[in-house]
């Protein structure tokens, strides 16, 4: 008798699936946002304000500020709107006023829930520290409540239904998830800042990320490396399954991103410096651009990899193998 | 350079060196156990899953061979672990019986699946 006989998965990526899945890719960008940014203003922009002019480099600079409550209110919003259209599909709701309905229910009695509003009680943490106290140290805390904010994100993966609890899976996550948000994060503000102050100063913010970057990198290589490892299902669930695909659009797209940020580490970096300055700012600052685009495209691969059912139980004979066929069957 | 092709080497070797693992809620035990035939009828059905699973969004129903509900309707978690669910059953008669099976992983994943056992003294 196949062990998989009557069994499968009630999944399927239709629309409503694939909005949830952008709605919560929303959500873990704005969380990386508000993280790297903050991580932004206290890390790197003590470091070039001797040579920058003051009021540019300056903790309290509107597009700063601007880009930190942009980031919060989105992040706010989309996990909102997640909850709310997470509750729909769990209660299959035909209607809004149903799935309003249940989310109550949703926060009392899910895992999902729990770490939902946990994730906003952390957003409100840093909304108010950020709106109350403007000196450094405020930052910092924020900076902490953001972190947590984005770690509670491995709560709703894969790692934490595999095994509730602590586990080296959802470590794993946890650091994935905060060098994504330092690294990708950190971009938009670079490029604001990058384009804003004057091109000595840039290029020093410019040299001073790339080692806070190149870190993250290897955080993330590592840690995807562990994951793709674990919940993939090898060569095989990589290339005939939606997961293994969708990691690999992912991994493409990581790639991509590497690229750019070693052209700029390497090429439009040094250029600064040169005789061609005013130019070699204008390609940075786009390079910069396509870079956070990329980020942000792979933030939202990212929740639709989260949203698909993991290779190995999509490759079924790979999932026959792991089942344990003594203790189903007389 | 050397650190991308460092990168990539890591990154094959893991996938080469896959092995499988679960995050969906499969079934992974079921007493009466899939397909087994009991002598006695028993008064409850445990199903234990692969993963922690949630009762409030997640259904089992027994059907006797005319389609017609034997359990309660009372379904509920084991107290000890949140991988099991304990499906109450009616006073059954001798026959088959199937048991389907809609649950909720607690990453908000769903599954679902049927198996059948049978009662013959």
């Amino acid at each position: 008798m196949n062990a998989m006989a009557g069994a499968a998965l009630a999944f399927d990526l239709g629309p409503r699936a694939l909005i949830i899945a952008l709605v919560r890719g929303m959500s873990v960008a704005a969380a990386f946002s508000l993280l790297g940014t903050l991580v932004f203003a206290i890390v790197l922009l003590p470091m070039i304000m001797p040579t920058a002019p003051a009021p540019v480099a300056d903790l309290h600079h509107p597009v700063l500020r601007r880009l930190l409550w942009i980031s919060i209110s989105v992040s706010g919003s989309a996990l909102l709107a997640w909850l709310v259209l997470e509750a729909a599909d769990l209660a299959e709701a035909e209607s809004i006023g149903q799935a309003f309905a249940t989310v109550p229910k949703v926060l009392l009695v899910t895992v999902f829930g729990h770490v939902i509003a946990l994730q906003l009680l952390m957003l409100a943490a840093a909304t108010l520290i950020l709106a109350g106290l403007r000196q450094r140290w405020g930052y910092i805390l924020a900076a902490a409540f953001a972190a947590i904010l984005v770690a509670l994100e491995a709560g709703h993966t894969h790692a934490l239904a595999m095994h509730f609890g602590p586990s080296f899976l959802l470590a794993s996550q946890v650091a994935h998830l905060l060098a994504g948000a330092v690294w990708l994060g950190g971009l938009l503000p670079l490029l604001l800042f990058v384009h804003a102050l004057p091109v000595y100063s840039g290029a020093k913010l410019a040299w001073r990320f790339s080692p806070i970057g190149a870190g993250c990198v290897l955080a993330l290589a590592t840690t995807a490396s562990y994951q793709g490892w674990v919940l993939v299902g090898g060569l095989r669930g990589l290339s005939t399954t939606a997961y293994g695909l969708m990691a690999l659009v992912k991994i493409s797209l990581f790639f991509a991103l590497l690229c750019f940020a070693a052209i700029n580490r390497f090429y439009f970096t040094p250029a600064l410096s040169g005789g061609r300055a005013e130019i070699a700012k204008s390609r940075i600052v786009f390079s910069i651009g396509v870079e956070a685009g990329l980020g942000l495209c792979i933030v939202l691969a990212a929740g639709v990899l989260s949203t698909l059912p993991p290779g190995m139980h999509m490759n079924m004979e790979m999932f026959r193998e792991s089942v344990r066929y003594a203790r189903l069957f007389p | 350079m050397g650190g991308l092709i460092g990168i990539f080497a890591v990154m094959a070797f893991c996938w080469f060196a896959a092995e499988a693992a679960l995050a969906h809620a499969f079934l992974e035990s079921a007493q009466p156990r899939v397909g087994d035939t009991v002598k006695s009828s028993p008064s409850q059905i445990l199903l234990t899953f692969t993963e922690d699973v949630e009762p409030a969004f997640s259904k089992v129903v027994v059907r006797d061979a005319n389609g017609a509900r034997v359990d309660t309707g009372q379904m509920h978690p084991a107290p000890d672990s949140a991988k099991e669910l304990i499906v109450p059953l009616k006073p059954i008669s001798p026959g088959t019986y199937r048991v389907e099976w809609h649950v909720t992983s607690i990453d908000t994943h769903k599954t679902e699946g049927s198996y059948t056992f049978t009662v013959a003294p």
